[in-house]
């Protein structure tokens, strides 16, 4: 019985130290190191995003404020006006062709 | 120049000098991470967050004790917070790695009946590995995936050597309660 007992669990013992050899075994990616220094890098690139940020926000306030200062600036000027006459009288009288006699 | 001097220089602001820790300690990092994650691109992902809050908190190495050390207490923590978020996508990853092993694998000269057999074994590790308690899976993965002595472990796990002893003994007897039913097959 206790020999039994003893068999199965060094076949479960062996089991497992299969298992963690094949784990141990794998292999990592080999560009690994470089993948982990190029993200400790990124942070450095990640300021000039946030310059970048900030100067695209910088840019287009400058343009609003450009505009609404361009159009409190402007002022009108009278000449800018011309004058349209139309004569009444010489505007056909549409009314002639509605009465009954000229049917 | 030595580790220490290495530190001191990444201390002094070259960072590029940390790719040589890097290099020099990425396998041992990836194995732990291996034996927390059982999951290759899992593992790689840990690897490379270790070494970021080892990059963002080396100010804080005092080298009171071995830089290895200190990285193994790293690669615990991280591996242990990676297991607390992942907990939930813990079954999806399991089955896909089943279906991986299933499809994947390089089967050499066993039949498709002992492949699966052996996912099946595989998966079943996997399941009691991870059903131990934290601190016997760190002692069980200090042990077995690094072959570290237990007076180093002690040293990583800030407890006495008698202590991880016990663990380790309990993680064994664990292991063999819940896979007994595995050998009769």
């Amino acid at each position: 019985m206790s020999n039994n007992i003893k068999a199965t669990d060094m076949k479960t013992d062996d089991y497992i130290s299969q298992f963690i050899e094949r784990e141990k075994n794998t292999a990592h990616n080999p560009y690994l190191a470089t993948r982990i220094m190029a993200k400790i890098e990124a942070p450095k690139y990640k300021t000039h995003g946030v310059v970048q940020y900030i100067a695209v926000a910088a840019s287009i306030a400058l343009v609003v404020m450009m505009g609404m200062v361009l159009g409190n600036s402007y002022t009108s000027s009278p000449e800018q006006y011309a004058g349209i006459n139309i004569n009444d009288r010489e505007i056909e009288n549409f009314a002639l062709y509605n009465t009954d006699d000229n049917e | 120049m030595s580790e220490q001097e290495i530190i001191q220089a990444i201390l002094g602001g070259d960072h590029s000098k940390f790719e040589w820790l890097v290099e020099k300690y990425q396998t041992m990092v990836f194995r732990t991470a291996m034996g927390f994650v059982h999951n290759k691109e899992d593992a790689e992902d840990l690897t490379q967050d270790v070494f970021i809050n080892a990059f963002q908190s080396i100010s804080n190495f005092q080298g009171n004790s071995e830089f290895l050390t200190w990285l193994y207490r790293i690669t615990v923590n991280t591996s242990i917070n990676q297991l607390n978020r992942n907990k939930h996508r813990a079954f999806l990853q399991l089955a896909g790695d089943l279906l991986q092993n299933l499809f994947n694998k390089e089967s050499g000269d066993k039949n498709p009946h002992q492949v699966l057999e052996q996912s099946e074994r595989d998966e079943a590790i996997r399941k009691a590995i991870d059903s131990l308690s934290v601190k016997q899976r760190t002692a069980f993965v200090l042990s077995k995936y690094d072959d570290l002595p237990q007076r180093e472990i002690a040293a990583i796990m800030q407890c006495s050597e008698g202590s991880v002893e016990q663990l380790l003994q309990r993680a064994k007897t664990n292991l063999q309660k819940k896979l007994t039913v595995l050998v009769g097959k």
